[in-house]
């Protein structure tokens, strides 16, 4: 029996009806650590990457990683990988809650849908045991409907994680859910999953993970708990306030993207912060499976007001999402549409940058009267109204205009003939960080393989977030090249491991490669899990390649690069993207054109 | 002389009045790091200064009417 590893890949065809189980790659479990690295490879091998990402060739694979499911700090992540049908790129989007670890004790490292099933199903997961299933009767349900009758007729036990009628219409902001709040969010690996007709993978599993070393685990482990515990970023900030604790820190440097991203301060902003939701609407934080943080808010909205309900949330990039971004302050109004994004299962980011954008195109009078007409709320900023409306239009694809939301923004924006009003890259927005107040971001944001993230690169660590003497100036393009390569290398073994991405704010790399060593019994030096990071990168970058993505597609809308952003401690800064680009295709050793040289794929064990 | 604090996140404990905006009175010629003594916060709970919307280190001295934000160490996020 392996160790860290299930051993085994639940494949499922959905034209045929056919379940098959077969012995996990372990050459490539080796070489690209799990995860978000080892399902790349797997979709690498396994599609055409100019296949259409709604068509039946496309695959949407479920993948965990070797510290899914063992008692390592955050070891609960699984991770949701197709070609994404908002991008056409790679997609890999990230989930915390129960659902992985639960498929792990079910045993199995990765679910692979392929084909696409004539009639809306779900696959139902009890150890050995696995069915497809009708899903007729919880077809265009919310996710909390669906997920209440699925453990109904499976096991009150059983972890749900699936779509909303978002997914259901291919919206191609649609999210994968599970456990009725945690969100697989970006990129719109919900839509593929939609295109498949599987509502849901419902997992009940009853064994264990096993580690190599037990004891050794058990010494990381521990020494991990005391420094999450001891660090202010694990435990004042983000149990204490959630990741909305940075609300304030973001307006009174400047670069909290307000209204698309035309200011980097909101005048709303103290009423939407982590201390806010702390005084007012927050019921208890929450954790994920073995997370000694507990980042997530249980919250309830309270008194008077017309927005009522109760739920998870909102982080930070939601309150942005359908906040700043929005020109919205109503604390209220933006758990409420946190909730129903979570019931629709639509990304909180894309959805309400989406809808943003929107609201400038309507504001500039781009969008004609008659599409205006349609609407049953005013679309502009600050109407929180419009917000909500445009989350059901664009869910449920409601009309000509709901139709146009449900493709993102970069289509909306280009339909109406301005596409330089989307704020995103590669056909995905933004997330709360106006790079031209932080260059390392704008960078990340250009080059990140899954369209623009904040996750695959957050060099708002070093460019903010750092002791004054570690900190590099965040108008300056100098070094941010290589602090990019960095982060996103390391980012890429962090996802692939199977932990939280949260838990490197308190841990070292070091401390993950011995928590992975020891879950699997392999030697990986720091060098080693850096260089697999590097691996991880690249194999993306070649899917993308494969797709017809290149130097054309690392770059950032006209407002980024030639519109200064003023105000708070932001002096009139615009990214100065071109040198950091070359510089870092030269680092990476890609050639002029973004394509890693035949001498780097040699190197990285890719040739 | 007065000036204006605010102390952004969990810095809030360190408020003399509990609520996270208020005036200090402070000696002429006080530094940031003052500031910090004066209010009883370590260094390194004092991440990033920004005065008067100038991103600031410890020894940047204070004049009346400052507006002084302190901001701990963060990081944030939010849906992978």
């Amino acid at each position: 029996m392996t160790s860290g590893w299930a051993g085994q890949v639940l494949r499922v065809n959905l034209t045929r009806g056919e379940i098959t189980k077969e012995p996990l790659r372990m050459d490539w479990a080796r070489a690209y650590i799990g995860g978000r690295g080892l399902g790349t490879k797997y979709l690498y091998e396994e599609i055409d990457p100019r296949c259409d990402p709604l068509g039946p060739s496309n695959k949407v694979i479920f993948a965990t990683g070797p510290l899914t499911g063992t008692y390592a700090p955050t070891g609960g992540r699984y991770m949701v990988l197709c070609k994404s049908p908002l991008t056409d790129a790679i997609a890999c989007s990230n989930s915390g809650g129960y659902w992985g670890p639960e498929l792990k004790f079910a045993g199995y490292d990765m679910v692979i849908l392929e084909g696409q099933s004539p009639r809306p199903v779900y696959i139902w997961i009890h150890n050995d045991h696995v069915e497809i299933r009708d899903a007729s009767h919880v077809w265009g349900k919310t996710t909390a409907e669906t997920e209440d009758i699925l453990r109904a007729e499976t096991d009150p036990q059983a972890r749900v994680a699936g779509i909303g009628p978002a997914g259901e219409n291919m919206c191609r902001v649609a999210c994968v859910i599970n456990d009725k709040s945690r969100a697989a969010g970006r990129s719109g690996v919900g839509a593929a999953m939609g295109a498949k007709r599987v509502k849901a993978i419902v997992v009940r599993g009853t064994g264990a993970v096993r580690v190599a070393d037990p004891v050794r685990f058990s010494q990381v482990v521990m020494d991990s708990l005391q420094i999450v515990a001891q660090s202010p970023v694990t435990s004042a900030a983000l149990r204490g306030l959630g990741t909305a604790s940075t609300v304030g820190f973001t307006n009174a440097v400047g670069i909290l993207p307000t209204r698309n991203f035309q200011q980097g301060q909101f005048e709303g902003a103290n009423a939407i912060s982590g201390q806010a939701i702390a005084q007012s609407v927050l019921v208890r934080n929450k954790g994920c499976y073995s997370c000694p943080i507990g980042c997530a808010r249980v919250t309830e909205i309270k008194g008077p007001s017309k927005w009522q309900g109760k739920g998870e949330g909102p982080e930070y990039e939601t309150i942005f999402g359908v906040g700043s971004d929005c020109g919205v302050g109503d604390l209220n109004a933006i758990l409420y549409a946190n909730y129903l994004c979570n019931l629709y299962a639509v990304d909180t980011i894309s959805a309400g940058a989406t809808i943003a954008t929107a609201m400038e195109l309507a504001e500039k009078g781009y969008i004609p009267e008659e599409d205006l007409a349609e609407l049953p709320f005013e679309l502009k900023f600050g109407n929180a109204d419009a917000v909500i409306g445009c989350l059901e239009l664009m869910a449920y694809r409601r009309g000509k205009f709901g139709n146009l939301l449900a493709e993102g923004g970069y289509r909306l924006a280009e339909y109406y003939g301005h596409p330089e009003l989307f704020m995103g890259v590669k056909k995905q927005e933004f997330a709360a960080y106006d790079p031209r107040g932080a260059k390392g971001m704008g960078l990340g944001y250009a080059t990140s393989n899954r369209g623009a993230c904040h996750l695959r690169g957050y060099s708002m660590s070093v460019e903010w977030f750092a002791p004054p003497d570690q900190r590099l100036d965040p108008f300056s393009i100098e070094g941010k090249a290589a602090v990019q390569k960095m982060l996103q290398d390391a980012a890429a073994s962090v996802d692939s491991s199977g932990v939280c991405t949260f838990v490197t704010f308190a841990l070292t790399p070091d401390k993950i490669c011995a928590l992975y060593n020891a879950a699997t019994g392999e030697t990986l030096t720091l060098e080693d899990w850096a260089l697999t990071g590097e691996r991880i990168w690249n194999i993306e970058r070649l899917f993308n390649i494969g797709a017809g993505l290149g130097r054309k597609d690392d770059t950032l809308p006209p407002r980024m690069l030639n519109e200064p952003l003023t105000g708070g401690a932001v002096p009139g800064q615009v990214v100065e993207l071109e040198p950091m680009l070359e510089e870092y295709y030269r680092l990476r050793g890609w050639d002029e054109e973004g394509r890693p040289t035949q001498e780097t794929l040699a190197r990285l064990g890719l040739a | 002389m007065k000036v204006t604090i605010e102390l952004q996140a969990y810095l809030d404990r360190y408020s003399p009045v509990g609520d996270p905006h208020f005036q200090v009175d402070l000696p002429n010629g006080a530094t940031v790091e003052g500031l910090l003594r004066h209010l009883g916060i370590p260094d390194d709970m004092a991440q990033v200064i920004i005065v008067n919307n100038q991103n600031v280190g410890f020894e940047h001295p204070l004049k009346e009417g400052d507006h002084v934000i302190l901001i701990p160490p963060l990081a944030g996020g939010g849906q992978g």
